[in-house]
């Protein structure tokens, strides 16, 4: 028999058949233009946004983005927003992780759903309901009030709906821990504090160092809850960007998404750079 | 007149990249024998097997099944049935529903269908079991569901790929008996794959040694293990005393053989094997005597110490150790090991046996 | 795991921060809307709870009636396209080397890392009718024009006269695009690993019994990774119910879903006790659909081990 190619995928090899790469293909184009194409589009010369023909290659969106003050300031608050939030929701997530990893209590299924329950709800209910909240107790942050504080609200929005998030992924990483190091330390006479000090919390460290990440991205991300807990003083980038997209939409908007999408990226980048690291040691 | 074969596997080879994992296998397969692909992890059986169900394709060769070639055929066109090593039971199929797939497929006629599922469970002794889910199942009982569904398709040859290798010890030794009675009684061929020497001795017509995707010897089990072609073969397949030999010399009808343990041994030249690189001489343990006096002149004949009797049930392994590093195993018989027994680890014994019973092996035939 | 009460300060000093936050931050506010739900507007501001049922009754109201089944319908066909075209890519990523799964992974994933109003705003740029879609949409029609003139049919304006863009902004397709490519990342997850929990022999044992690549599909691989599918689908379908933004943006005011509904009570038509009872409304769907799910999972739990 003549020599016939038989390199020919095996019939459960997917990746290897061509119409499914083809697929793949489609839907990472699908997923990546309009991305790419508002990248592209910041550095349009026109003076309409991206909707309109390439007019040329420009820098001066990224400059004027960069001297518009009120875009500066929502910026600011986004970051301090997210570090500040990031910081009480890996706390509280991982005081939510050890309760539901070490103890055995009456409706623990309750309270395991109640701690899921932000995760799983459309977060315009927590929104509207955050918002009603904190009219309702006069929770109003005064006008004037130093910074940061005058982001209260939006931070204590933040950090409910991101700690259960950080709590999961903190209770997978506890989900390894060998108790019998515990056994092993409270042996060796460490009290319950310092067993937690000095064994849980490094065992520990690489979930709370993902949830810490994790959590900052789902306050860098949102939208909707901010948008029902801001107030006109205290304005985020989204909901800056939100209000310049209802207005027109410019090729200022396209540069400064741009730089959001940059910070995004970085965060991911140290996310995974962390995760390989972890797996390789 | 030999009859024709059921497969006939001609020079398949196959590649992965730059690794080859079967080369220049052939090989013909009898209707109704248990045919044994046998050898260490990672020698190509698996592939091997895989190739003739169709599902890997061979680099190179051909595989034809009863009289058809099956280049280009696909799995689920092949008149060959699978029991695949997980056993692949169905889990979201009672039991009944995994061996009605393959007929559902065929299309046959809702009846008829019942009827032979039926028929196949009884024959894998499961009729009780028919609407429980594969998880409710032992092990033992999920590959029963795996025989019943491929032989109720009624294949041209059945393909086992390990069955035996997720049972417990005793299940699996009532599985090898009850594999060749149901063997007998449905008369198609299987192939079977195992990494298990006793497993193969006890249940192959004949068996095929691969080793590195070559094949190494073909043979009956008695034939291969009498006459092992190479020292691979001798040693995978039960327990061989093999002394390596620097160099020979023929003298007519003899020929002196020169070892580091034995010295020189002249055997005759009957047993000189065609390809004579790096050639070792060896014995089976059963063949050698262990004695207290010094045997007759023309027995091969090796002083040492009595080492561990190792008892076995009928027989014992005896270790006689011969310069501290080196070591000889000899079979005793239940009468011969008592005495052994009653004797200190250390005392002198000679360890000696005929000249016929010699093995002259190659280290690879096949080179 | 240890009893509680084993030590119960430790437990205490763990429990009480978590559960505080929970109910003062997350159930107080819903419980306050719950009561605001049963409540009337008395003056501009001032709201008094008079435990009546007509903020709930306007939900049978016509325009209401529309605005849920519109919400219900998206979200549905959404979800759906979704599915469709999430188990491919995740076909792909489960068959993949050990190597390429990592980063075939992260192409799909990573999109989900950006913020969702930037990737709402991108896709206004793309779908508008001056838009890029339109701009490709174009280009291949000037190139079938050109096809059509250069054998002879020129003339009889086969593709119309002149290129003629789709809206895709201010119409449901607009949404609904727009619901698939933010929530597409979200599907991919649980039916890639339910694909890769599959033992492969299944599949071969399949083929092997004769069935071909497509009755293989329909009948293991389908029915074994369902449970993926379904996670899949109310990952999805739950979000795009609630979603506010996509059609605010992309639907041009033109499509309103609940959520647009309930946003416009609190920040312009200032009826707050509508509005909680919409929000409530779509908090029992949401409960529902999570109650089917887990229930549908007990008794596919339940017909394995009792058969």
């Amino acid at each position: 028999m003549a020599k016939l190619k038989r390199d020919k995928p095996g019939p459960f090899e997917y990746s290897r058949k061509f119409s499914l790469r083809f697929s793949f293909f489609l839907a990472s184009v699908f997923l990546y233009a309009p991305i790419i194409v508002l990248v592209v589009f910041s550095f349009n010369n026109s003076r309409r946004g991206g909707n309109v023909i390439w007019k040329g290659f420009t820098t001066k969106y990224y400059e004027k983005a960069f001297h518009n003050d009120a875009l500066i300031e929502a910026f600011t608050n986004t970051l301090t927003i997210a570090f500040i939030s990031t910081i009480f929701a890996v706390i509280l997530g991982a005081l939510t992780a050890v309760v539901l990893w070490r103890f055995r209590f009456p409706f623990k299924p309750v309270f395991e759903g109640m701690v899921a329950m932000p995760i799983v709800i459309p977060e315009i209910c927590m929104g509207v309901s955050l918002a009603v909240f904190f009219s309702q107790f006069g929770l109003y942050v005064p006008a004037g009030t130093p910074y940061p504080f005058n982001l209260t609200n939006i931070i204590l929005a933040h950090i409910t709906f991101s700690f259960p998030f950080a709590a999961m992924i903190i209770r997978t990483r506890l989900n390894n821990f060998n108790r019998e190091m515990e056994e092993a330390a409270k042996d060796l006479g460490a009290t319950e504090f310092q067993v937690f000090r000095d064994i849980l919390v490094p065992h520990m460290k690489p979930g709370l160092i993902a949830g810490a990440l994790l959590s900052f991205t789902l306050s860098l991300d949102d939208f909707v809850i901010t948008f029902f807990t801001s107030g006109p003083d205290t304005v985020t980038f989204p909901i800056k960007v939100y209000s310049m997209v209802r207005f027109s939409v410019t090729p200022e908007i396209n540069a400064a998404s741009t730089i959001l999408i940059l910070i995004t990226l970085l965060v991911t980048a140290v996310a995974m750079k962390f995760q390989t690291f972890e797996e390789s040691h | 007149m030999a009859p024709t074969p059921i497969i006939s596997v001609h020079d398949v080879c196959k590649y992965y990249g730059n690794f080859t994992a079967l080369e220049g296998i052939s090989f013909d397969i009898k209707p109704g024998e248990i045919f044994v692909l046998l050898g260490p992890s990672g020698c190509g059986k698996s592939t091997l097997l895989r190739i003739i169900a169709g599902l890997e394709t061979e680099s190179k060769g051909d595989v034809v099944i009863d009289g058809t070639d099956m280049l280009g055929i696909p799995a689920n066109k092949r008149p060959v049935n699978m029991v695949f090593q997980s056993y692949a039971v169905f889990p979201h199929m009672s039991v009944e529903a995994n061996v009605a797939y393959g007929l559902k497929l065929e299309r046959l006629p809702k009846a008829e269908i019942k009827a032979k599922v039926a028929e196949a469970l009884e024959q894998v002794h499961l009729s009780q079991f028919s609407h429980r889910m594969p998880d409710q199942l032992s092990g033992g009982q999920r590959q029963r569901v795996a025989l019943a569904r491929a032989l109720v398709k009624r294949p041209q040859v059945l393909l086992l790929d390990e069955p035996l290798s997720a049972l417990d010890a005793k299940l699996r030794d009532a599985m090898r008996l009850e594999l060749v009675k149901l063997q007998e009684s449905v008369g198609v061929s299987f192939v079977m794959v195992t990494h298990d020497q006793s497993e193969a001795m006890a249940m192959a017509d004949r068996i095929a040694v691969l080793k590195d995707g070559k094949l190494r010897q073909l043979d009956s089990p008695t034939a291969l293990y009498k006459n092992p072609c190479d020292q691979f073969v001798a040693d995978f397949i039960g327990r061989i005393n093999m002394f390596d030999v620097s160099s020979h010399t023929r003298n007519g009808d003899a020929v002196q053989f020169d070892t580091k343990t034995l010295g020189t041994v002249t055997l005759p030249a009957s047993l000189m094997p065609a390809n004579t690189r790096n050639l070792a001489i060896a014995v089976r343990p059963e063949r050698v005597r262990v004695g207290l006096e010094q045997p007759a002149a023309e027995m091969i004949a090796v002083t040492g110490t009595l080492g561990d009797v190792a008892f076995q049930g009928d027989s014992s392994l005896v270790e006689i150790i011969l310069d501290g590093e080196r070591s000889i195993t000899a079979l005793a018989t239940e009468a011969q090991a008592e005495t052994l027994m009653a004797l200190e680890i250390g005392t002198q014994v000679y360890a000696n046996w005929q000249p016929k019973d010699m093995l002259v092996l190659p280290e690879n035939a096949s080179e | 795991m240890e009893d509680f009460r084993k030590h119960f300060s430790v437990f205490l000093t763990f429990f009480t921060p978590t559960a505080g936050w929970l109910v003062l931050l997350f159930f107080v506010p819903l419980g306050i809307i719950w009561v605001y739900s049963f409540g009337e507007n008395i003056s501009l501001t001032e709201i008094k709870t008079t435990w009546t049922l007509d903020n709930y009754k306007r939900m049978f109201e016509p325009q209401i009636i529309t605005l849920f089944w519109r919400t219900v319908w998206l979200s549905t066909l959404s979800t759906i396209i979704t599915l469709v075209i999430a188990y491919p890519i995740s076909m792909v990523i489960a068959t993949a080397s050990n190597k390429a799964k990592p980063w075939l992974m992260l192409v799909i994933i990573l999109p989900f890392w950006t913020n969702l109003l930037i990737r709402t705003y991108a896709m206004l740029n793309i779908l508008g009718t001056r838009g890029r879609i339109n701009d490709v949409l174009e280009w291949l029609w000037n190139l079938g024009d050109g096809a059509l003139d250069l054998i002879g049919l020129g003339a009889f304006d086969l593709l119309g006269e002149h290129f003629a863009p789709i809206r895709f902004l201010g119409n449901n397709s607009g949404v609904m695009i727009g619901m698939i490519y933010v929530y597409l990342p979200f599907a991919v997850l649980p039916i890639y690993s339910s694909l890769e929990r599959l033992d492969r022999n299944l599949l071969e044992a399949s083929l092997d019994l004769g069935a071909g690549q497509w009755r293989t599909f329909r009948s293991v691989l389908l029915p074994l990774t369902s449970a993926g599918i379904s996670t899949a689908a109310v990952i999805t379908f739950i979000p795009m119910l609630g979603s506010f933004l996509i059609p605010n943006l992309l639907g041009r005011g033109k499509v309103d879903m609940i959520a647009n509904v309930i946003e416009r009570q609190f920040k312009s038509a200032n009826d707050w006790p509508f509005g909680s009872a919409l929000s409530l409304f779509l908090l029992y769907i949401t409960f529902i659909i999570l109650a089917i799910q887990a229930f549908a999972n007990m008794r596919a739990n339940k017909g394995r081990n009792d058969g």
